[in-house]
């Protein structure tokens, strides 16, 4: 009897201590499974583009960028049509070929179609879409799903290797760059721009792009790699963003307004110190001297809360602008001498256009004529 | 036997399965997980996500006047009261906007700020529309001495000013290392000693923002990183100021003060394995107090001290004017323990700012140079106040009100219309005890009764007499005499109290004159509150809180004089007890102590405490009033 | 009778039950005792059961670690990180400049400064082995001969980056987890050694000074790998974070590999005939070496014209390389050896073909 208490006794004991030592390094290897589950889940979906010639580089810089590696660069393919997205971060080399190995290991030639160098992703297309991996089991997670804090693994090539590098990493923020991207700490870089942002379970977050909000330039925010600022363009947002990129046509542009700008002298609103000939700007009315006060019915401070109005708006697209003229015109030198001078608040439509072009960018998805 | 050796079997096979509990298992194809792997994965990632959400509403983005700049900041109470660093302050202004998640935008103004270890206390401004019951988000400072190296850690703020809505961005990492030092830039400026180093993504713009455990709570205000060639991008290294050292300043930034940081004015070096002081200026404090050259330190506030290193890292921790105390061994092997009060670590003065020019209404609005100017001008000023002097009363007093108000409330409520008769025995040291009976009111009058004497209060004017030796009745006319509060406070009975009495007047002390938080100190080995009353005649009365800003406990010391280390005594409040049914706490013991060592001179212990009607203790304040009258029977 | 005699059974067979069951019932005992104690001892490796496992990994890991102070170069403070290997003293760090000067420090955790003297260095994995006098037997990581640490899993990177930590001080821990392991060409800038090798790439930020040479560890407290020194992908031009791994280090340790072969770590054996292969294959030269590579011609009956490759075929791929530009063939189809079979991947019109082909000698 004693030795029957003696044995109840022992395994009543005993399970705490298994439970209590289990939990804490239990939760390091199971979330390690995790990330090399999910990781495996997505695998199928990778692609590496490879890209062949184009642009040499001018004293080590392309388009004023200073030019980055040469390798392998990231793509996910999106279905058995053979529509790949990535980022145009990896085609900065203005490449004459461009091949890209699924996951399968088979290598297919592709073409560039659509893009979009406000969110700086575009499509490629492979013709050869016999027996294309299945991606049709990897789902896409809901950016009202997401959660700040919630895990998020960046995958990519970039390395050279043939199975991707990950990275963990947090989601950071939600809404950023004008509520087109997420944010995430997981290291972003080019070796995984235009490769997938995963979640824990394997789902599709979305595509990694260097980004930054005050300028559009095609690499900028590549300055912040692998520094835990990183951004990715969630998917089930670009749905009609990608069936629009389909069409080899498509070009978006980010907005571009055409105003220079020095602090301001009133108290409200954005002082224009000049106005870029021929640009959104002049052809809504706007004039030297002028101040913005409201862009989109949201008040406008100054550059900084300008760009982010920008960043939710595409070139072609338009919306109201609100400014205070506080010069008068008249070419009656008499009128000038009475008149008081009273600021007129005027409201004016805006349409905006495409950034200029840097000297040296050409349009850099159509290579140059060879033989 | 069969029982037995299945049982042996279950042993052996719980054996072999505990210990190979470690493993997991995944096949070279595909790894999987089974159901208990991704519920333990879930449930930890939803700890984390809920942890964020229990603090990402209480971060700030700061940003100047024009909402310009950016920095960040946590609000630490309800009313709004924020943390920040000061070179967030510097950038931004003595006030400016503040956003917080949901898009909300609150002005905000600057209460008090530490240059050398980089904090700063600004006041967020609740809207015009805010109701009376507004209260901001926030969250409470934690302790950072349980910080452990590995310990998961948070960051919030607003890097590169990413935010369009005023969500701060989150960063997840560990804890790096603690107790690290980041020198400083200036004259004794931004000083991280004893900081916590973090391998959570800090950036330009992240400053003055929170660093979180998953419990909730702020273990630090992230600050510096270490930068690489590459440009001012986080490569692993960020810094975060201790929640600890920022509860030591707490006080000193709430008075509206320029804060200096605390010197011993000596300096100590590591020889041969011990920590030994090898400069000391031979009009420091520390030199007054017993320091000599050559001496051994042993502990510093408390820590033992192995490295010099480990000195400094402390000190730095401590505020101008702190009480610290150190074991040291002098070089006969004798062991001293020194308690004195820090030098500041002055600041560059900067030059005296011109006055502000007088503007007309006729006058164009300000250019942007002209108010950059007038920004500079502003900060220019604080940054040149006399450092440790209050800045500006009136805000020092409303905050000194909400403190008090704290310790107040619970006090008051339901202690209308009552009196309560404490029976005690009190003791001076080496004499025999003696009863003395104190009768205090809910509205702070009393009056005190021993063998021979009698004290009172009646809420204007401080009387005594002496007691008729037959017949134990209070003689009238010229028996009695009026006491100034200087003489008042001189007398133990009396003071002790004064003391319990201030809880019941509003404002506490009334009597006295207004109360200021004067600034930081240490009670009883625990975070205090220092407040002065300063009479007519200057002479000052101190008394001191315990506690954080959420909860104080009752008042802790009372001191009668201006200087707070010379040896006039002072009266401790202790082993409060909740009477009239849990709403009011009275305190059963009361000691005198002499200094900052408080030495006891005299300890009043209480036998019991009773509730009388409002009458009888009226009957007996008015004997002391009456003038050349037969005293009514007692 | 048979009552008596059958209680005379009953009673042997419980007597020589209670006699069995007294075995057993030590016998018990002493398993139980030891379950408790491995439980126990296991609870403690594993910090009772704590929310975190991590604090009680990194304190039980600083012993065994060393700050490496030697000589500083211009600005530049020479110090770097180290790893113990051995309880006599054995230290392990990177390879560098640091090295050269005439004293190198090393302090350990308990504050301990000892001179130490320069075993053994290796130019091209860039390590090298240090040996102290420690006085006492230090705690050590062994150095496992089989690969530690797969893809996800999480490691932490100890390491003294910044020089933070100074004498006893305990050096800086980072999170992160193993992001691939890969052999990768990498070099620290165009006029150093190209660093070749098996590499455990991680997404902790290791690439910072003074942090070559630090400790990079699994949950278990498992070595994985040294921080490498600073370098640069070839393939991103960006730093990345990586570590030796531990055999790599085991065979540097027990001086398995010298000098010259761990320059040829990743070449091929088979050198004698290299570059004597030819393909027949006249690539289009007008424009730069980094231009695509376009066949201009194929000489008659070479393995080429065999194939019937025509002008204005791009060469993709040749023996599993990707072919991006003249140079890059020039260089694969250099080290090819005659009458061996390898892959050609090359682009005609809008399509991708592959074929095997056979070099011959050149003539």
């Amino acid at each position: 009897m004693r030795k029957l208490l003696f044995i109840i006794f022992f395994f009543a004991f005993y399970s705490p201590i298994s439970d209590a030592l289990g939990q804490s390094a239990e939760t390091m290897q199971a979330t390690a499974q995790a990330f090399r589950a999910a990781v495996a889940s997505t695998e199928s979906m990778l692609v590496t583009i490879e890209s062949y010639g184009g642009v040499g580089t001018k004293q080590g810089k392309i388009g004023g960028i200073r030019k980055q590696g040469e390798g392998n660069t990231t793509g996910v393919l999106l279905g058995p049509d053979g529509f790949i997205i990535t980022s145009t971060f990896n085609f900065l080399t203005q490449p004459l070929i461009i091949t890209v190995v699924t996951s399968d290991g088979v290598r297919r030639v592709a073409r560039p179609i659509g893009r979009d160098d406000s969110r700086k992703i575009c499509l490629l297309k492979i013709e050869d879409t016999t027996d294309l991996p299945d991606v049709s089991d990897i789902e896409r997670v809901n950016v009202g799903d997401l959660r700040v804090g919630q895990w998020a693994l960046s995958l990519g090539v970039g390395y050279g290797d043939k199975s991707p590098a990950v990275s963990m990493g947090i989601i950071s923020a939600l809404n950023r760059i004008g509520g087109r991207a997420v944010q995430t700490d997981a290291n972003i870089s080019p070796a995984n721009y235009g490769g997938p942002l995963i979640d824990i379970q394997g789902r599709l977050i979305g595509i990694c792009v260097p980004l930054n909000p005050q300028s559009s330039a095609v690499a900028a925010g590549v300055e912040w790699y692998d520094s835990g600022i990183g951004f990715a363009i969630p998917l089930t947002q670009a749905d009609t963003l990608i069936e629009r990129l389909k069409d080899p046509e498509t070009r978006i542009h980010p907005a571009f307004l055409g105003v220079r700008s020095t602090p301001n002298t009133e108290g409200e609103g954005m002082f224009i110190e000049s106005v870029v000939p021929g640009s959104a700007a002049e052809n809504a009315g706007l004039e030297a001297q002028d101040i913005i006060l409201e862009l989109n019915e949201k008040n406008v401070s100054d550059m900084l809360t300008l760009k982010q109005i920008l960043n939710r708006f595409e070139s072609g697209t338009e919306t109201q602008i609100k400014f205070l003229r506080t010069t008068s015109r008249s070419d009656d030198e008499q009128e000038e001498r009475e008149e008081v001078q009273q600021p007129k608040e005027i409201t004016a439509t805006v349409r905006f256009l495409p950034p200029p072009k840097p000297k040296e960018d050409v349009d850099l998805l159509e290579p140059p004529k060879i033989r | 036997m069969q029982t037995l050796k299945i049982l042996l079997a279950c042993f052996y096979s719980a054996l072999i399965l505990f210990t190979s509990s470690a493993t997991d298992d995944c096949s070279a194809e595909q790894p999987s997980l089974t159901d208990a792997q991704r519920k333990t994965v879930l449930e930890f990632q939803q700890r984390r996500i809920d942890a964020v959400d229990q603090v990402i509403n209480s971060v700030v983005a700061i940003y100047d006047q024009d909402r310009g700049g950016g920095g960040s900041g946590v609000v630490i109470t309800p009313t709004g009261i924020t943390l920040t660093n000061h070179h967030v302050i510097i950038g931004a202004g003595v006030e400016g906007w503040g956003g917080m998640a949901g898009d909300k935008m609150y002005r905000w103004k600057l209460i008090g700020t530490d240059p050398g270890g980089d904090v700063s206390l600004i006041q967020m401004i609740a809207n015009e529309d805010a109701g009376e019951d507004f209260k901001f988000p926030f969250t409470p400072l934690g302790d950072s001495d349980t910080v452990k190296v590995g310990d998961w850690a948070l960051a919030m703020g607003n890097p590169f000013i990413l935010t369009e809505d005023q969500s701060p961005t989150v960063t997840l990492g560990i804890v790096s290392g603690v107790k690290r030092y980041q020198s400083g830039a200036g004259k004794n400026q931004l000083v991280y000693g004893n900081c916590i180093q973090v391998d959570s993504s800090i950036n330009p713009g992240n400053s003055g923002g929170p660093l979180f455990n998953f419990s909730g709570e702020v273990i630090g205000i992230n600050g510096r990183g270490s930068f690489q060639d590459r440009g001012r991008v986080n490569v692993g290294l960020g810094y975060a100021i201790s929640s600890n050292q920022i509860k030591n300043f707490i006080p000193e930034l709430l008075a509206t003060k320029l804060v200096e940081h605390g010197t011993l004015d000596a300096n100590f070096s590591d020889r041969r394995g011990k920590v030994v002081c090898s400069t000391l200026s031979v009009d420091s404090p520390a030199a007054a107090a017993g320091l000599t050259l050559g001496d051994e330190m042993l502990e510093f506030e408390g820590v033992p001290i192995s490295t010099a290193n480990e000195f400094t890292n402390l000190i730095c921790t401590l505020p101008e004017g702190w009480p610290a105390r150190m074991k040291i061994r002098k070089p006969d092997g004798a062991e001293v323990a020194i308690q004195l009060r820090l030098l500041g670590l002055p600041y560059a003065r900067p030059s005296k700012p011109p006055p502000p020019k007088k503007r007309k209404d006729s006058d164009p609005p300000p250019t942007e140079q002209e108010k950059a100017q007038r920004r500079k001008i502003e900060m220019a000023r604080v940054l040149s106040a006399q450092p440790g002097t209050v800045r500006n009363r009136s805000l020092n007093r409303v905050y000194a009100d909400q403190l008090l108000n704290l310790w107040q409330q619970p006090m008051l409520e339901g202690s209308r219309e009552r009196c309560w008769r404490l029976e005690d025995r009190m003791r001076y040291n080496g004499q025999q005890p003696v009863n003395l009976t104190t009768w205090i009111c809910a509205d702070g009058r009393f009056f005190v009764q021993s063998e021979t004497l009698v004290w009172t209060f009646d809420g204007d004017l401080f009387r005594q007499a002496t007691i008729n030796r037959q017949d134990g009745s209070i003689p009238e006319g010229k028996f009695i005499t009026t006491l100034t509060p200087v003489e008042a406070k001189l007398k133990f009975e009396i003071l002790q109290a004064i003391a319990m009495s201030a809880g019941f007047q509003i404002p506490p002390f009334s009597a006295m004159g207004d109360v200021m938080i004067d600034g930081a100190d240490l009670c009883g080995n625990r975070n205090a509150y220092r407040f002065v009353i300063e009479d007519q005649n200057d002479d000052a009365l101190y008394f001191w809180l315990t506690g954080t800003m959420h909860s104080l406990s009752p008042l802790v010391l009372a001191k009668c004089s201006a200087d707070l280390d010379c040896e006039d005594s002072g009266v401790t409040l202790e082993d409060w007890k909740t009477v009239a049914q849990g709403s009011c706490a009275l305190p059963r013991i009361r000691r005198n102590v002499r200094g900052l060592s408080a030495e006891v001179l005299a300890t009043i212990t209480n036998q019991s405490i009773t509730k009388v009607p409002l009458k009888e203790f009226e009957q007996r304040l008015n004997l002391m009033s009456k003038q050349g009258k037969e005293p009514d029977a007692q | 009778m048979l009552n008596r005699n059958q209680h005379n059974i009953k009673r042997s067979a419980s007597n020589s039950f209670a006699q069995s069951m007294g075995n057993s019932f030590r016998y018990l005992s002493f398993v139980a005792v030891v379950a408790t104690a491995l439980a126990c001892g296991c609870l403690i490796e594993n910090g009772f059961g704590q929310d975190n496992v991590l604090p009680g990994l990194i304190e039980r890991c600083q012993p065994k670690m060393a700050k490496i102070i030697g000589a500083g170069i211009g600005r530049v403070d020479g110090y770097a990180s180290g790893i113990v290997i051995g309880a006599d003293g054995l230290i392990l760090t990177s390879q560098g400049v640091f090295l050269d000067g005439r004293q190198v420090r090393v302090e350990l955790s308990d504050g301990g400064s000892y001179p130490a003297t320069i075993l053994r260095r290796n130019r091209t994995l860039q390590l090298a082995l240090l040996k102290i006098e420690p006085g006492r037997e230090l705690e050590y990581f062994k150095l496992s001969d089989q690969a530690i640490g797969k893809k996800g899993d999480w490691v932490v990177a100890i390491s003294n980056a910044f020089r933070v930590a100074n004498q006893s001080e305990p050096m800086s821990a980072m999170i992160g987890i193993i992001s691939l392991r890969s052999t990768i060409e990498a070099r620290l800038n165009d006029r150093d050694v190209a660093y070749q090798g098996p590499l455990v790439l991680i997404d902790a930020i290791t690439s910072n000074p003074g942090a070559s040479g630090g400790a990079v560890i699994n949950s278990q407290g498992q070595l994985v790998g040294m921080i490498g020194k600073l370098i640069n992908s070839s393939q991103t031009n960006i730093r990345i974070n990586y570590a030796v791994p531990n055999t790599t280090l085991k065979q540097f340790v027990d001086d398995k590999i010298n000098e010259a072969e761990s320059a040829n770590l990743s070449a091929s054996d088979d050198t004698k005939l290299a570059g004597q292969a030819d393909l027949g294959i006249v690539l289009f030269a007008v424009g730069s070496r980094n231009d695509p590579a376009y066949i201009d011609r194929v000489r008659r009956g070479t393995p080429a014209a065999k194939l019937r490759l025509k002008p204005d075929d791009l060469i993709v791929a040749l023996d599993g390389v990707q072919i991006g530009s003249v140079q890059e063939y020039q260089k694969v189809a250099d080290r090819l050896v005659p009458g061996v079979e390898v892959s050609i991947v090359f682009k005609r019109g809008s399509e991708l073909k592959r074929m095997e082909i056979t070099p011959q000698i050149k003539k």
